[in-house]
């Protein structure tokens, strides 16, 4: 009895005006329009009939009364409709770095049935295939239409911030010395390097960077 | 080749910079010697690092002599001597440039038509000098090319700007490992593959204004539709660092540098000059479409 909690993205013992709160905000987030693309409104909507379902349920539920059968959330959302086998096949292809047959397999469904795991699982395949720019879309949406989901999350940012500090390997001129040394290379933490030609490396670099 | 894959000078050492300006003015010469005075205006600076690159893998190493060029009658510069890195760029400068223009001739419209038509004609012997000499290279530039150009009248699927950006990185790929052999000619189209990849972007977000105003094709507006925000833009700088570190990756493998002067040119000009080059685009484009940091929220 969960469900309509998850979906709202509170916690079933929070307090009436909570929910309601998680309500509006889901709503207002989902209005049709927002998304520029037609494949993303028709998910939009169909998100947002699910919310609109899931609180009222809640709503029933607290009042103590049974949910009458016509009032049972219908399976509107495509993930309720969802082959799972497909994303665990798709899952199980990207683990065995067969990303070429992954993406044939997720551009085969129908776009219908395109929730926020396909464009994750796009996402992950494209990131594969070193498409960052697309990858990065593909999660970006899939973060948008579940906004509450971690691991979508934590892999979106991961993608975006994977590329910091490129180029810090290279020698960029220093003051007073003419190379680095080579653990001064090595290392890219800010303490090493600031401190590293002047005192003992070793014992710098094994202080700070260890582990690193 | 737009002039997108430079050094940052700055950070270069006086002797590897006078090995980059030898390089370029050496090129300039090898390009009228092998392909014609008129393939000398087509001249850029990415093909320096190509060139750099390629001393790497054919083993040569570059012989710098004093001499006085047209455009620098006075004063005597250093030039590399002939070599057949220089002359493989001479001829895939121009057989690029040629095909560049004839892809513009069918896509674009009015004074810039009429510019490539001109440029075409102007580059025409050179093209054919340089395609009796590597005929397979102009088949596998020109057949990227009209699959660019069929993606870009009609781009299928879900939207995309990898996809022809990819299209361009297999055409750099194949730019950059003409003639070589095993291993270099995978480590050399890894490297021609990501740096394709990112000019293709670096392009893109350069004309992304405009192409807006034009309603033209552009895969940056393709994929991010209605949403374009200054968030979208830091995304096509991380993506644009993430080809560069699979370039970086490939450079790695490479076991020897033909000189010292010659790595240190390649490494400034992927870690240092393209990133800081992407950053200054996508920033001037920002300001162009007046998208600030608050769209952020």
């Amino acid at each position: 009895m969960n469900e309509p909690y998850r979906i709202l993205g509170v916690d079933p013992e929070a307090p009436m005006r909570t929910v309601r709160r998680a309500y509006r905000t889901l709503k207002r987030k989902y209005r049709p329009g927002r998304f520029g693309e037609k494949e993303l409104n028709a998910l939009a909507k169909e998100r947002k009939r699910q919310i609109e379902n899931a609180y009222r349920e809640i709503r029933l539920l607290r009042a103590g009364r049974e949910l009458p059968a016509s009032s049972a959330p219908q399976p509107t959302f495509p993930m309720e409709n969802v082959d799972f086998t497909l994303y665990d096949r798709v899952r199980d292809l990207l683990a065995r770095d067969l990303w070429g047959d992954a993406e044939k397999e997720l551009k085969a469904a129908p776009i219908s049935l395109r929730n926020a795991e396909w464009y994750f699982l796009m996402g992950q395949t494209l990131r594969k295939k070193s498409y960052f720019l697309d990858a990065q879309r593909m999660m970006e949406i899939a973060c948008r239409i579940e906004p509450e989901n971690g691991e979508y999350k934590s892999t979106y940012d991961a993608l975006k911030t994977e590329t910091k500090g490129y180029g810090g390997g290279y020698r960029l001129s220093t003051p007073g010395s003419g190379d680095f040394l080579e653990c001064c290379g090595a290392c890219c933490c800010e303490g090493c390097a600031e401190g590293c030609c002047e005192a003992g490396c070793e014992v710098i670099c094994e202080g700070i960077c260890s582990g690193f | 080749m737009l002039g997108y894959v430079r050094t940052e000078a700055g950070e270069l050492r006086m002797r590897e910079y006078e090995s980059y300006r030898a390089l370029y003015c050496g090129l300039c010469r090898r390009m009228g010697k092998c392909t014609g005075q008129c393939s000398r205006l087509t001249l850029s600076y990415d093909f320096v690092f190509l060139a750099a690159l390629r001393y790497s893998f054919q083993k040569e190493v570059p012989v710098y002599q004093k001499k006085r060029c047209l455009l620098h009658p006075l004063k005597p510069r250093l030039m590399a001597e002939g070599s057949a890195a220089l002359d493989y760029c001479a001829n895939a400068s121009a057989l690029l440039s040629y095909n560049k223009c004839l892809d513009d001739c069918n896509d674009e419209r009015g004074w810039r038509r009429l510019r490539a038509h001109l440029a075409r004609l102007l580059l025409r012997s050179a093209y054919k000098r340089a395609k009796r000499k590597y005929p397979a290279l102009d088949a596998a530039i020109h057949g990227h090319m009209e699959r660019l150009s069929a993606y870009e009248l009609s781009p299928d699927g879900i939207p995309s700007a990898d996809t022809p950006a990819a299209i361009f990185g297999d055409l750099m790929a194949e730019v950059f490992a003409e003639g070589l052999e095993d291993g270099e000619r995978r480590i050399a189209s890894e490297i021609g593959r990501a740096v394709g990849h990112w000019i293709y972007l670096a392009d893109a977000a350069d004309d992304l204004c405009e192409d807006q105003k034009k309603k033209r094709f552009n895969p940056l507006l393709l994929l991010f539709q209605t949403d374009l925000t200054a968030e979208s833009l830091e995304d096509v700088k991380c993506s644009m660092l993430g080809q560069l570190m699979r370039g970086e990756r490939a450079l790695q493998l490479i076991d020897s540098f033909s000189t010292p002067e010659i790595k240190e040119i390649i490494c400034n000009i992927l870690y240092l000059g393209m990133p800081s080059r992407a950053e200054r685009i996508l920033k001037e484009t920002a300001q162009k479409m007046n998208l600030t940091q608050e769209d952020k929220t």
